[in-house]
């Protein structure tokens, strides 16, 4: 009989395996083409964690220390930003991915070549003003990006999640399953039903029936989803996150100024870190620990190779 | 000649506003200013009549003065300009024209006086009885209009939109973006439906004979109107008969044979002007009063008429008049006839079955009560004033009354009501239903009722969190709304103005039924009065703060329970200020704090 123990054993040796982006990138249904070659030898995964910078510079550092946009755009790709754009609040409340971090992202691709850069959610609020009043929307736009409604049911496509427990089929929308690379940007917050939100539970964004996750063991969703679709490059925003009201928040005075960013292949590492910088214990979040127990990333930090790095 | 620059000042001013006022209402993208559609509806008469009434802004006491004062001055020029469904029914008529060749004969006709004196009568007794907002929001022109515009326009207009997104995505070329087709529901757009094929069908044959029977704004405009001091008249002294004038007429008030233009029923719309080819229609002022003379005065309406019968229509089209008289002329033609004969058109007019009256300023100086043209009589006069001082009185009264109404039961469960309704039975007083806040709405939440307001309330909006919710940010219904009966709240003060509750049934709730988390209630709630608290096996239920709580709906759009929703808002009678309630400041994190991992 197989144990939790065993069960976790292969998972985390086989997320530490799948944690090479080009293996992932096999491992996703119509993803295998154009995914970034794998950024860090070994089988640890490679974490980096920023603090104490702006929002650009720890981007850039970040990304230097993962060889670079280049290792993940190459020219002529199409790529996707999926930042957190879920709620109707100005940027200073942190219920969303910081408009500044979204347009260096978006700057940086164009940068490296990429043929078009795209930016959507399927948001909360009323997407436009949600759009407009996070400052994501125009600060995209004017970095270059192409800023499309997530509120299209037409732009979904239904995929078939074959390794998922509860979610096995789920409507995505196109621009996931049509670009070349999909980066994933989400902010990270107190979540008052997952406990919190970071780069996995950020995917529900893209989406179209997250009513499906809530009527279905949504943390067991949210992991199934990424036996699916995974992000070539996960970033978290955690500048200033939001530890308590969340995700919506109520004021300003629900963040907490940490001034740091984190950056991975490894979407299990990076949300296990995320947590320990909400306070929790990565397996204490739910679809952390079941993503772990699917062989997705690697939960065990001590197991991954952490860059934690100061700008001051 | 300035008289001819009247028509298309007219057409220009109609264009503006009907076209500004539409677009508001047609409006998917959140792309009107609100104050467009504000100030093109604050202007109407009803809805600044209401504001007026229930003390909503002086800007609307001075809205209501202008337009009566414009009226008493230069005849119903509102009508044509600025109400937007007299400019849509001539429209709809301009169309019509353009697939004839000839312009549709509109004979003179005789007023409908139990028509119009009817409809009129009908909404200051429903105005009187304390059902004034229904009243108002059946009859009301521009609420017609704005029902019309909002209900079937929009929806048009937005599947054209998704048409052409559908073609631009095909081009590769993404620029616009699909919206969901707003159709509002049959029980709703039944009404408009019915006004639309009805004005449109009486425009098309028989010009603005809605405007002078069923709009009571246009009857009680004609009752101003009929004393104006500017009125189109016919000079007698120009005047061949020729009957160019009639066809254009689309209020059929040019009386060729009395030589009388009808001011109540005139919507000064000046077709007849530039259609004179003997520059035969004057816009004179009317008020350097001569008497008529003894016997001759006459009542433009036709119930005077010796025969009784409505004018006899034309046996022809009236370009033929020549060919009908060479050919000994129809039967009800003995006017023309004369016209033409006559080298002299004064003669003409002696044929004329009824006296002309004398051109105003020939005969000496009457009593400043018996002013030139306004038919004495007495019994009409005092009926109408009494009237409508009763309705004013009531009126305002029946529209206070509901602010000082003990209070209802606030938590009797009803339709949830817009913040800044007040209640729901002040909110019913003064809406029309003119559906610029449906249109406005950048969610979507505000949608025409049918009965969840009760009878009384028809197609008033209701917040319907079936499909969508109040943004917390947004007070676009109080900015665009003309009548007041969504005051604009401070944006403070609408975030704590409580319009429903939320209620948990816990037993349909996921996380207790199914032992999963979900909590889609909390998350979206935007005053945490949804909150979520620890629960067995490490879940987190969801709890309602009830004196946190606005009403707002998030909770139970988000709620994925089908088909009964776990978390439901019932709406409050009586709208209250929620608690606002402080939390502690966090500790900041310690700047030289490590990494914790």
């Amino acid at each position: 009989m197989k144990t939790r123990r065993d069960f976790l054993k292969t998972g985390i040796a086989l997320g530490a395996v799948l944690s090479t982006p080009g293996l992932a990138g096999l491992m996703a249904e119509e993803k295998s083409a154009g995914l970034p070659p794998p950024v860090a030898p070994g089988p640890r995964p490679v974490l980096v964690a920023v603090r104490d910078g702006e929002r650009a510079p720890m981007l850039d550092r970040a990304l230097a220390e993962l060889g670079g946009i280049g290792s993940f755009v190459k020219p002529g790709q199409t790529v996707l930003i999926k930042p957190n754009i879920g709620w109707d609040v100005p940027p200073e409340r942190a219920g969303n991915t910081h408009p500044e971090l979204v347009s260096r992202l978006v700057t940086l691709c164009l940068g490296a070549g990429a043929k078009s850069v795209s930016v959507f959610d399927n948001t909360c609020d009323q997407w436009q003003r949600t759009y407009a009043n996070s400052g994501i929307g125009p600060a995209a736009e004017a970095a270059g990006a192409r800023v499309v409604n997530g509120k299209d049911k037409s732009l979904y496509r239904e995929i078939e999640i074959p390794r998922g427990v509860k979610l096995q089929r789920a409507m995505v929308h196109e621009l996931v399953l049509d670009s070349d690379v999909f980066i994933n940007v989400p902010v990270l917050k107190h979540h008052s039903g997952a406990l919190m939100t970071a780069a996995m539970k950020n995917l529900m964004g893209v989406v179209w029936d997250r009513r499906f996750y809530h009527t279905h063991d949504m943390p067991q969703c949210i992991a199934d989803f990424v036996t699916a679709v995974r992000p070539a490059l996960n970033i978290i925003d955690a500048y200033h996150p939001m530890v308590r009201n969340g995700p919506r928040g109520k004021s300003v005075d629900d963040v907490v100024l940490k001034r740091t960013l984190l950056a991975s292949t490894d979407i299990v590492a990076i949300d296990a870190a995320a947590a320990k910088l909400l306070g929790h214990e990565p397996a204490a979040v739910r679809h952390v620990q079941l993503a772990a127990e699917l062989g997705l990333g690697v939960i065990d930090l001590g197991a991954v190779d952490i860059r934690r790095l100061r700008l001051a | 000649m300035w008289r001819h620059r009247l028509k298309p000042l007219r057409v220009a001013g109609a264009l503006v506003v009907g076209s500004g006022l539409t677009a508001a209402l047609m409006d998917f993208r959140d792309a009107m200013p609100a104050s467009v559609g504000h100030w093109l509806g604050a202007v109407q008469m009803v809805p600044a009549t209401i504001a007026f009434a229930t003390g909503a802004g002086l800007a609307a006491g001075v809205i209501v003065v202008v337009i009566l004062a414009v009226t008493l001055l230069v005849g119903r020029v509102y009508c044509s300009v600025v109400c937007p469904l007299g400019v849509l029914q001539d429209g709809i008529a301009r169309l019509a024209a353009w697939r004839r060749e000839r312009p549709s004969r509109l004979p003179h006709a005789r007023p409908q006086n139990a028509l119009r004196y009817g409809f009129l009568g009908l909404t200051l007794a429903g105005v009187a009885a304390g059902w004034g907002g229904l009243t108002l929001a059946l009859l009301d022109p521009y609420s017609s209009y704005g029902r019309i515009a909002a209900g079937l326009f929009r929806p048009l207009l937005v599947l054209a939109n998704n048409a052409v997104v559908g073609f631009a995505e095909l081009l590769g070329f993404p620029l616009l973006y699909r919206v969901e087709t707003p159709w509002l529901g049959a029980g709703v757009l039944v009404l408009p439906l019915v006004m639309l094929t009805l004005v449109g069908v009486l425009a098309v044959r028989r010009g603005r004979l809605f405007c002078n029977t069923v709009c009571p704004v246009g009857t009680l405009l004609g009752l101003v109107a009929r004393r104006a001091a500017w009125r189109l008249t016919i000079e007698q002294s120009a005047c061949v008969r020729c009957g160019e004038c009639l066809p254009v007429c689309k209020a059929q008030c040019i009386d060729l044979r009395a030589g009388v233009i009808d001011a109540s029923r005139c919507v000064a719309c000046y077709n007849c002007i530039g259609a004179c080819p003997e520059l035969g229609i004057a816009y004179d002022y009317a008020w350097t009063p001569p008497v008529p003379e003894p016997g001759t005065e006459t009542e433009p309406e036709e119930e005077t008429d010796p025969d009784g019968e409505p004018e006899p229509e034309p046996a022809a089209p009236l370009s033929e008049g020549v060919a009908i008289v060479g050919a000994g002329g129809g039967a009800a033609d003995s006017v023309r006839r004369s016209l033409v004969r006559s080298s002299d058109p004064q003669d003409a007019f002696a044929d004329a079955p009824m006296p002309a009256p004398a051109r105003w300023g020939q005969g000496p100086p009457p009593a400043l009560n018996a002013l030139p043209g306004l038919p004495a009589n007495p019994a009409r006069r005092v009926f109408l004033g009494g009237a409508m001082a009763a309705t004013a009185a009531s009126l305002s009264t029946n529209l206070f009354a509901a602010g000082m109404e003990p209070p209802p039961d606030p938590n009797q469960s009803t339709a949830v009501c817009p913040p800044g309704a007040g209640s729901v039975d002040r909110y019913l007083n003064r809406c029309t239903a003119c559906h610029l806040c449906v249109s406005a709405c950048p969610t979507q939440v505000l949608r025409p009722a049918l009965l969840e307001y009760g009878f009384a309330g028809y197609l008033r909006p209701r917040l319907d969190y079936t499909r969508s919710f109040c943004n917390f940010d947004c007070r676009r219904c109080g900015e665009v709304c003309p009548t007041g009966a969504i005051a604009l709240l401070a944006l403070p003060e609408k975030q704590v103005t409580r319009v429903g509750r939320a209620v948990l049934t816990r037993e349909l709730c996921v996380v207790e039924k199914d032992g999963t988390d979900c909590a889609a209630c909390s998350e979206h709630c935007p005053t945490k009065a949804v909150h979520t608290v620890p629960f067995r096996d490490n879940l987190r239920l969801p709890e309602v703060r009830d004196e946190l709580c606005i009403g707002c709906g998030a909770c139970e759009f988000a709620c994925p329970v089908v088909p009964k929703k776990a978390i439901l808002v019932t709406g409050r009678r009586r709208h209250e200020r929620a608690e606002k309630v402080d939390e502690a400041k966090l500790a900041p994190a310690n700047p030289t704090e490590d990494f914790p991992f």
